[in-house]
């Protein structure tokens, strides 16, 4: 007994012991050299993307920016996006044909293309995609496929039919028909969520094992697509490993390796950055713009963002169902004080969602307390609460609501401020409940006015503002139903009229978004104005 | 002795019991749920109520509270603890894959606390208000006050990115997966913060316990019977003042676990810690239980260790008398 005395640190050292290398550090453990190729060899792109992230390889999973980059390296689409996020290139479709109401699309597929275990691709792949998703689309609980605009779709849910809009011409053509013209179909099609999946792999899989199969849970070897890399390695919140595919169909990629690092903490992944232990990281926090500029093996870059911070009103609840009274809040805001004093210039004022032009007769609600004022007083409001329900995991939301707080408390409205955490803020936007407005962020609105689309519900009031005006879902149709650029321009112009002057959310300001790059990286590299699609063109980027 | 520890043990159960049943009632009654929470508004809206309920039973959410949580302890008897519907996997497998990383963590962090903590402890104590005391009084009351994740990003900017002798966080380097010397330089950082800082408060109690040994009538007896100091100081004084110290440890062992939360994650080390933050935010109840398992399990077994501990430094304390 009397020499067991340190009993408990015996404990700790078996327990050390039993975990194999745990001894505590021994002073001559050896340091890191410093950049350019600190570790791994030079051949490694280590990346990061300081956003959130789902750990699911199949598109009914599909939820997240990370999964768009790492499936953009891994999978095709039938075309893809050039870095200006609009100019549409050939991916799987080396050329197609589109009829002159935008609703036949004839896509000629590539007669090269293989997919990562060998097995050849071709129109049956396509096929059975576009079938499986349109019969089982209720499955798809994130960005959905387009797939549901097919003629015919909602016809073959839950049966076994391939829709009645979809036509095998021969074994490298496809035929797809929508329901309704939409001109903006093909780019559409760039998303992630209609990668093309491998039949031979997936053909007997259903909607009630699709989430849990080894495909959808990143498994190498089963995981497969037909893109530049191939799936080496997937550990849940922890990384993505990914190795060049020689055979690619469009070239063997440059890289022979990619390593996707998911941060708990993105001040670690800065801290990679200076050091040289990280490559490229997108969505870096602005404040870290000017230290990192000064690191001379690094370009820093302040880009474009298509996404957007609004306010969005319950239209639903009173007094915030009158448009005067969202006016005032829009005028109470001093944006431009934000844009310059908190993002240091690196932002920009909107007067609408942005990808709508800024046409002269729009009003840009400037800054403005005692037009706020007289809005409210002639609306009548007496004090009623707003509350302002938000996401405090947002970027820079817990420096930048108090200040639209003290804004809106200085134009006479009773301003509460209901920070939550992630899931806590789905909860309540679900519920409609314990708030009067939210704070959205996002997205790529910037890419097309379409694209605020999916923001509006002509039927459901509990979904976003709950603006139900009929009018923008005949103009976003119009716009959508013709390609002659003149005609689209007039539906967007009225389009952007009718949202300027209701306001059924207030538009705040664009930040822009911060990317940082090794300069040994070159190529074709090019971050893209919708940054997710960057991994597009991944296999003509070079390390030196 | 046996007895006592069998009867330890045996009661650890319920305790454990009513450490899984309270936290499935906090956990059931948290806000959001797990169908919706992680579903896009817009399909949320596409489903209807028939879709949502479907999912609801496949996931068991139909059933009243108690009923899921006697379904959840048999699975859990069973060697069953469910899937994490964040990842996909069986959370035993999820939990298993880091564990290794964490106790290695936990277990260097306790030694460098137990190593440091103690015997400046001591020196503190001996030499009390003297120029040591105060300096070591000094590093610790800064050790203590600032916190953990404020020490690492320190830690990671003069080490790592500045002076660049140690790894700037992460498991391994990769590439380097299998290489022991690579492994043990991205620990000797969390680890040392994780010790150090509970090496602090260990030498405050160790000094605290030891002035009040040295203070009492039985040293100054020893004193004047002529034994030499050293033999005083370790045969006699620090064994009775290790008593208040093992309650310390007893209860720094489980404090290292939530310590371990934040040093995990600001040096991304892949082990509970970073996972039960990741459970929490995404509503992942069965993924949050899994864990508060694992943990409830080891804070009931350190607490037997630290009575293992006692009856070891002080015979008299036996709460069951051998018969």
């Amino acid at each position: 007994m009397r020499r067991r005395l340190p009993a408990i640190a015996m404990a700790a050292a078996l327990l050390a012991a039993a975990c194999g290398p745990a001894a505590p550090a021994s002073p001559s453990a050896p340091g890191q050299s410093p950049a350019p190729s600190p570790n791994g060899g030079g051949d490694v792109l280590r990346v990061a993307r300081l956003a959130d992230h789902y750990n699911f390889w199949h598109p009914v999973q599909f939820q997240t920016g990370n999964q768009f980059q790492w499936w953009s390296a891994v999978f095709n689409t039938l075309v893809e996006a050039e870095a200006d996020s609009r100019t549409v290139v050939g991916d799987l479709a080396e050329s197609w044909e589109v009829s002159p109401d935008a609703t036949v699309f004839t896509f000629k597929l590539v007669e090269n293309a293989t997919w990562h275990d060998g097995e050849p691709f071709d129109a049956d792949d396509v096929m059975f995609t576009i079938t499986w998703a349109t019969q089982n689309y209720d499955s798809f609980l994130g960005f959905a496929p387009l797939w549901n605009q097919i003629k015919g779709a909602d016809a073959v849910k839950g049966t076994t039919n391939v829709p009645e809009g979809l036509r095998k011409v021969d074994d490298f053509t496809v035929e797809v028909t929508l329901a309704a013209p939409n001109a903006e179909a093909l780019y559409a099609l760039t998303d992630m969520a209609n990668v093309i999946l491998p039949e031979h792999v997936l053909k007997d899989v259903t909607a009630a094992d699709v989430e849990k199969v080894p495909f959808t849970l990143g498994t190498p070897g089963v995981t497969v697509g037909t893109g530049p890399y191939k799936l080496a390695a997937f550990t849940p919140d922890q990384s993505v490993e990914l190795e060049a595919y020689a055979d690619y169909f469009k070239g063997a990629p440059k890289i022979s390796k990619i390593i996707f690092k998911l941060f708990a903490d993105p001040a670690l992944a800065v801290a990679q950055l200076e050091s040289g232990d990280l490559d490229l990281a997108f969505r870096v926090s602005p404040g870290e713009f000017d230290r990192l500029s000064a690191i001379d093996t690094l370009n820093v870059i302040s880009a474009d963002n298509p996404g957007i911070i609004r306010i969005v009103f319950r239209t639903g609840i009173d007094p915030w169902s009158d448009k005067r009274v969202r006016q005032a809040v829009y005028y109470a805001i001093n944006r431009q004080a934000i844009v310059d004093d908190f993002y240091k210039g690196r932002a920009r004022v909107l007067i609408n969602p942005p990808g709508f032009q800024e046409y002269d007769d729009l009003n840009r609600y400037e800054y403005n307390v005692d037009t706020a004022k007289q809005l409210l007083a002639d609306a009548g409001y007496n004090g009623q609460p707003f509350r302002i329900l938000y996401n405090q995991t947002f970027p820079d939301a817990q420096q930048v609501m108090p200040l639209i707080q003290s804004d809106l408390q200085a134009a006479g409205i009773t301003t509460e401020l209901v920070p939550t955490d992630n899931e806590g803020f789905l909860a309540q936007y679900n519920s409609g409940e314990g708030h009067e407005a939210f704070i959205a962020v996002g997205g790529s609105e910037g890419l097309s006015p379409d694209r605020s689309r999916q923001y509006f519900n002509p039927t459901d009031p509990k979904i976003e503002s709950g603006y139900t005006n009929p009018r923008i879902f005949e103009l976003w149709a119009e716009g959508r139903a013709t390609a002659d650029p003149a005609a689209r321009d007039a539906a967007y112009h009225e389009l952007a009229r009718i949202l300027n002057e209701d306001v059924p959310q207030a538009n705040l300001y664009s930040p822009n978004l911060v990317m940082v790059a090794t300069k040994r990286l070159g190529g074709g590299f090019d971050i893209h104005l919708n940054e997710r699609e960057t991994f597009m063109d991944v296999e003509t980027w070079t390390l030196e | 002795m046996s007895a006592y520890f069998f009867r330890r043990v045996l009661i650890a159960v319920p305790v454990l019991l009513g450490i899984t049943i309270a936290a499935f009632s906090v956990l059931s009654a948290a806000p959001g749920d797990p169908i919706t929470a992680r579903m896009d508004p817009e399909v949320r809206a596409r489903l209807t109520q028939e879709d949502l309920d479907r999912r609801r039973r496949e996931l068991g959410l139909d059933q009243p509270v108690p009923i899921r949580y006697v379904r959840w302890l048999a699975d859990v008897v069973q060697g069953d603890l469910g899937y994490s519907i964040v990842t996909g996997r069986p959370i035993a497998t999820e939990v298993g894959n880091r564990l290794g990383a964490s106790l290695t963590l936990m277990a260097s962090a306790a030694l460098i606390a137990i190593l440091v903590g103690l015997p400046f402890g001591v020196v503190s104590a001996v030499n009390q208000y003297g120029r040591i005391d105060y300096l070591l009084s000094a590093v610790t009351i800064i050790l203590i006050s600032t916190p953990t994740f404020v020490l690492a990003l320190i830690a990671l900017y003069v080490f790592g990115v500045t002076l660049k002798v140690l790894p700037v966080g992460d498991l391994f380097t990769f590439g380097k997966e299998n290489d022991v010397v690579d492994r043990l330089a991205h620990l000797v950082m969390p680890a040392m913060i994780l010790g150090l800082a509970n090496a602090a408060q260990l030498m405050r109690y160790t000094r605290a316990s030891m002035l009040d040994v040295l203070s009492s009538d039985y040293i100054t007896t020893a004193r004047a019977k002529g034994l030499v100091g050293r033999v005083i100081l370790v045969r006699h004084a620090l064994r009775n003042a290790l008593i208040p110290v093992i309650t310390i440890l007893a209860i720094i062992l489980p404090q290292l676990i939530g310590e371990a939360v934040i040093t995990e994650t600001v040096f991304n080390w892949p082990g509970l810690g970073q996972l039960s933050v990741r459970a929490a935010a995404d509503r992942d109840p069965a993924m949050l239980m899994g864990v508060i398992l694992i943990v409830g399990t080891a804070t009931l077994v350190a607490s037997i260790l630290a009575d293992f501990a006692y009856s070891v430094v002080d015979p008299r304390i036996r709460y069951v008398r051998d018969r």
